[in-house]
């Protein structure tokens, strides 16, 4: 039972808002976080009329407390995951939404500081790429929020030519304490031939109700490539919110491979300004769904110049009375010729009560275009099945394997074999039921 | 079903039905019209006027209650400027033979070249450009040949106005049980003031003798801008409906909401076909037919059929979404669409297909072709219900780029709560194919002439889909309809 409706919720956290006081910063932030405030309480959150939230309800928000500031949070009582990858590799914890002390040491050419750091010497950057930031309307409520209490983040800046190497944010939150509602910011800014392989990995123990709402703005420089890796294996008491936007220059390369294999109420937005000739986005998701989760995909590329060529390759699989939804668009702006544009979104549902809601969107002013979008939803082909248990295969078994299979187009994707065997092993294991003779993904460190 | 029927359960009807004989119903309608704007003094008017009963004005009451409550939908991909609906005469009577072109040296000499174009025989221009009747060659009496064969079949097939009258009680049980009042802005608009439209009802187990057209129907061309048509088909029945034609109307309304309500039963089958061609506007965009339109199916009975067909050339503004609702087991809905851009027209169309019965079906097809300054978009909606076991869908919608202007859009709604179906989409976007037309231009074949070749092709998969006579005009009025579109 809701005890509060969506419109006390929203005077409740603007006032805690309020009452938090000037949070650290320049004037022009503090003004910006005030303007946050009351574009919020004034726009309320979305709706089922909202368009972009139309499949997403954010009913599990009422059971979160309003954002908390500060670094006093109980960050000591996370348990962090095991690392994805090598331990010896530059690593970045968020506990509870605080940024852990001390940040490692970065490799020559690259910075990574903490935001009030990275204030001083990039105010320039940041401050455009914070003021950029769509505030108006409740489409936009939670970037609001993340801006009116923008305290804790993360800058990572890469110099000229520089090839970074991997950079890992291990993001948990604690099992006990305050279902609180954390916001944190993400800056990536690569300088013309720059290259950072940025990778997050989400997991927390068993929590209370906890929400995290996370904004990634990343910036390429001419000739730059980011790639980018997401993990996501939360309980399902987490709310998980991330918005991602990547500003492109020409040449330049962004590449998404998400995994989202765990999570309550789960949302990623993405938002690809293709503003250079020949800048490619690519954007490859899987998300394995059981019990009541749900899983939204909101992927928007924006072509503003030509040749640029982008994708989107969405896979689901739903058990349970889990919900998917894949929003993809593509905008091909007038003049933009030469652009190239393929959107793919296949999903399998497993039960009676799942549900899938795809919209693959194409919007194109230019002619000498090439898109293709297609979407799918069904279950197994039973012709595979069939020819599987001729080879002697019982049919849970062909089942899974196929299931799998299934997945293993995007988990292929990751370049690093290694990586992607370890990825493809977890989402096995977070397959409605998981998949025999696979061992469990990463454990929880003690 | 009969008058006298209806007459024993309400006095009030019988008391218009009475008012409708005297009056001879058709005749009497010398130019009136009421003043700019709408009210409930409007709507009462209206029925008055129309001699309609207590229980269709209060339905119209209600509707424009409902209206005043909703507002003009924006979420489609249209740049419209606002509508003052306080604006628009909600009630013109059909202009008298004296206010018309006198014959065709009145028309403007641009038609007729369009007609030319078509093909369209010389005693239908005539027709078609609103020269008076008494003109016009024996339409009358080709239309009322064709009424006495169906009347022969049992087949009803009236406007709407008639089937108030005749068949009060069919019209009661069907009307707004498709689209209801409520259902959008326009749907309530045009069920508040509604002008007239075609009645069709086919009995249990009778395959309608030809195919129905608004274009034998008498008076048919002055329905007016809030057309409302009804097709019921019974049990095992079959009908297939055309509307509009070829051949550009003239037509003197900007706005158009029209609602049009089909109910299938079990075993019947519907096939609606539409070829719009109304005015798109010159070619720097001034004026031109706003058309929002209200089209809806429902497949009550189990193994139903209905089957959307539509051209789309005309109309400045096209804002139409034919659905189906899959209600019955075995049910099958399908749309076939081209719609076509030029200049600086736009469409947003497409459909929604409703599966909420077992194993039922659809199909969509569309085809956009945007040219010129035109704008394109798809939109659709395939919901498979958490029922609908065994529920299939197949989507394609292709989109065809011709020239820098334009743009062409889609935006296909996929909503499926059950595991068992099966829902399939795709869809391209391209330019017109530079090696196609090279390939043509290298075997001497003129560039216009090319375009249209590949257009067709294009279209081919729809084009297969219309009756006879309406696919051989349907080459022909993309043709005219893309001239200028291309070097």
């Amino acid at each position: 039972m809701n005890t509060s409706s969506p419109m006390t919720l929203v005077d409740r956290w603007s006032e805690s808002l309020r009452a938090a006081g000037p949070l650290p910063g320049p004037g022009w932030l503090q003004r910006l976080r005030e303007r946050a405030v009351s574009e919020f309480s004034e726009s309320g959150l979305p709706n089922r009329k909202t368009e972009s939230w139309k499949y997403t309800p954010v009913r599990a928000f009422e059971k979160l407390e309003p954002p908390a500031f500060g670094s006093d949070r109980g960050v000591q009582a996370v348990v962090r995951p095991q690392a994805l990858l090598d331990a010896d590799c530059t690593m970045v914890d968020i506990a509870n939404g605080v940024l852990a002390a001390p940040l490692p040491e970065a490799p020559n050419g690259v910075s990574i500081l903490a935001l009030a750091e990275g204030m001083q010497r990039y105010e320039i950057q940041l401050k455009r790429l914070i003021e950029k930031v769509d505030l108006e309307g409740s489409s936009n409520a939670f970037a609001a929020l993340n801006t009116a209490c923008l305290e804790q983040g993360l800058v990572v800046h890469v110099s000229e030519n520089v090839h970074a190497g991997a950079l890992l944010m291990r993001w948990a939150s604690s099992a006990g304490g305050a279902s609180q509602f954390q916001s944190f910011r993400v800056f990536l800014l690569l300088e013309a031939g720059a290259q950072l392989d940025f990778l997050e990995q989400y997991q927390s123990e068993e929590t209370a109700e906890k929400g995290l709402n996370v904004i990634i703005q990343a910036e390429l420089g001419h000739g730059a490539a980011l790639g980018h890796i997401r993990v996501q294996s939360e309980p399902e008491s987490m709310t998980l919110l991330t918005s991602t936007s990547i500003g492109q220059t020409a040449d330049s390369r962004y590449s998404y491979r998400g995994f989202d294999l765990g999570g309550g109420m789960v949302r990623h937005e993405f938002e690809a300004e293709l503003n250079g000739p020949r800048a490619f986005a690519d954007f490859s998701g899987a998300f394995v769904l059981d019990n009541k989760r749900h899983v939204d995909n909101h992927v928007s590329v924006d072509h503003a110049s030509p040749d640029c060529r982008s994708e989107q390759f969405f896979r689901g699989v739903l058990g349970g009375r889990s919900r998917g939804v894949f929003n993809g668009r593509a905008l091909i702006r007038t003049g933009a010729d030469g652009s190239s544009v393929r959107q793919s979104n296949a999903n399998l549902l497993l039960s009676e009560l799942a549900e899938m809601d795809t919209k693959p969107e194409l919007e194109i002013y230019a002619d000498e275009v090439e898109a293709s979008h297609g979407a799918t939803v069904g279950r197994l082909d039973e012709d595979a099945v069939f020819y599987l248990r001729t080879r002697g295969l019982g049919d849970d078994q062909a089942r899974r394997m196929l299931t799998s299979a299934f997945c293993r187009a995007v988990t292929e994707r990751i370049e690093d074999r290694a990586l992607a065997a370890k990825v493809a092993e977890m989402v096995d294991s977070a397959m409605p039921g998981g998949l025999p003779g696979n061992s469990a993904g990463p454990k929880a460190e003690s | 079903m009969s008058n006298e029927q209806a007459s024993k359960e309400s006095p009030s009807v019988d008391h218009f039905v009475q008012q409708k004989y005297r009056h001879g119903f058709v005749t009497d309608i010398e130019s009136e019209t009421v003043p700019p704007g709408l009210n409930e003094d409007v709507v009462r008017w209206i029925s008055a006027r129309k001699k309609e009963p207590e229980w269709l004005l209060e339905w119209r009451l209600d509707a424009y209650r409902r209206w005043l409550d909703l507002t003009s939908p924006n979420w489609a991909h249209l740049k419209i400027e606002p509508i003052d609906f306080q604006a628009i005469s909600y009630f013109s009577a059909p202009k008298s033979d004296k206010d018309r072109p006198q014959s065709l040296d009145d028309v403007d000499p641009k038609l007729l070249e369009t007609y030319d174009k078509l093909g369209v025989p010389l005693h239908e221009r005539a027709r078609l450009a609103g020269v008076a009747v008494d003109a016009v060659f024996d339409s009358v009496s080709v239309g009322t040949t064709f009424r006495e064969e169906l009347k022969k079949a049992g087949v009803i097939f009236c406007s709407f106005s008639e089937a108030v009258h005749d068949y009060p009680e069919l019209v009661r049980k069907y009307l707004g049980t498709v689209v209801p009042t409520r259902d959008n802005f326009f749907a309530a608009l045009n069920s508040a003031v509604f002008s007239d439209g075609s009645f069709v009802f086919i009995p249990k187990g009778v395959r309608c003798p030809m195919e129905l057209s608004t274009y034998f129907r008498i008076n048919a061309a002055e329905t007016g801008q809030f057309e409302r048509t009804l097709i019921i088909a019974e049990d095992s029945s079959y009908v297939s409906y055309l509307e509009g034609c070829t051949a550009p109307m003239r037509d003197e309304n900007q706005l158009h909401a029209a609602v049009v309500e089909l109910v299938a039963l079990e075993d019947a089958e519907i096939k609606y076909s539409t070829v719009q061609n109304w005015y798109p506007g010159d070619e720097n965009g001034v004026g031109g037919i706003y058309n929002f339109v209200t089209k809806r199916g429902d497949c009550r009975g189990d193994r139903a059929k209905i089957s959307w067909t539509q051209v789309e050339t005309g109309s400045a503004i096209t804002w139409k979404y034919p659905s189906c609702i899959l209600r019955g087991e075995y049910s099958v809905g399908e749309f076939y669409s081209v719609a076509l851009t030029n200049n600086y027209q736009q469409a947003d169309t497409g459909t929604k297909m409703i599966h909420i019965g077992r194993n039922t079906r659809s199909k969509i097809i569309s085809k956009g072709i945007s040219a010129g300054h035109g704008q394109n978009a798809y939109r659709g909606l395939v919901r498979i219900a958490k029922k609908a076991e065994n529920s299939r869908n197949f989507t394609q919608c292709d989109s065809m780029l011709i020239g820098k202007g334009c743009g062409a859009h889609t935006f296909p709604y996929i909503e499926v709560g059950n595991p068992t179906a099966k829902v399939e989409h795709e869809a391209t976007t391209s330019r017109i194919g530079e090696d196609q037309l090279f390939y043509c231009l290298q075997r001497g074949i003129a560039e216009e002439d090319a375009v249209s070749m590949i257009v067709d092709g294009f279209c081919k998969q729809v084009f297969r889909e219309l009756p006879m006579e309406f696919a051989v005009e349907a080459k022909a009025l993309l043709e005219v309809s893309l001239e200028g579109a291309v070097g």
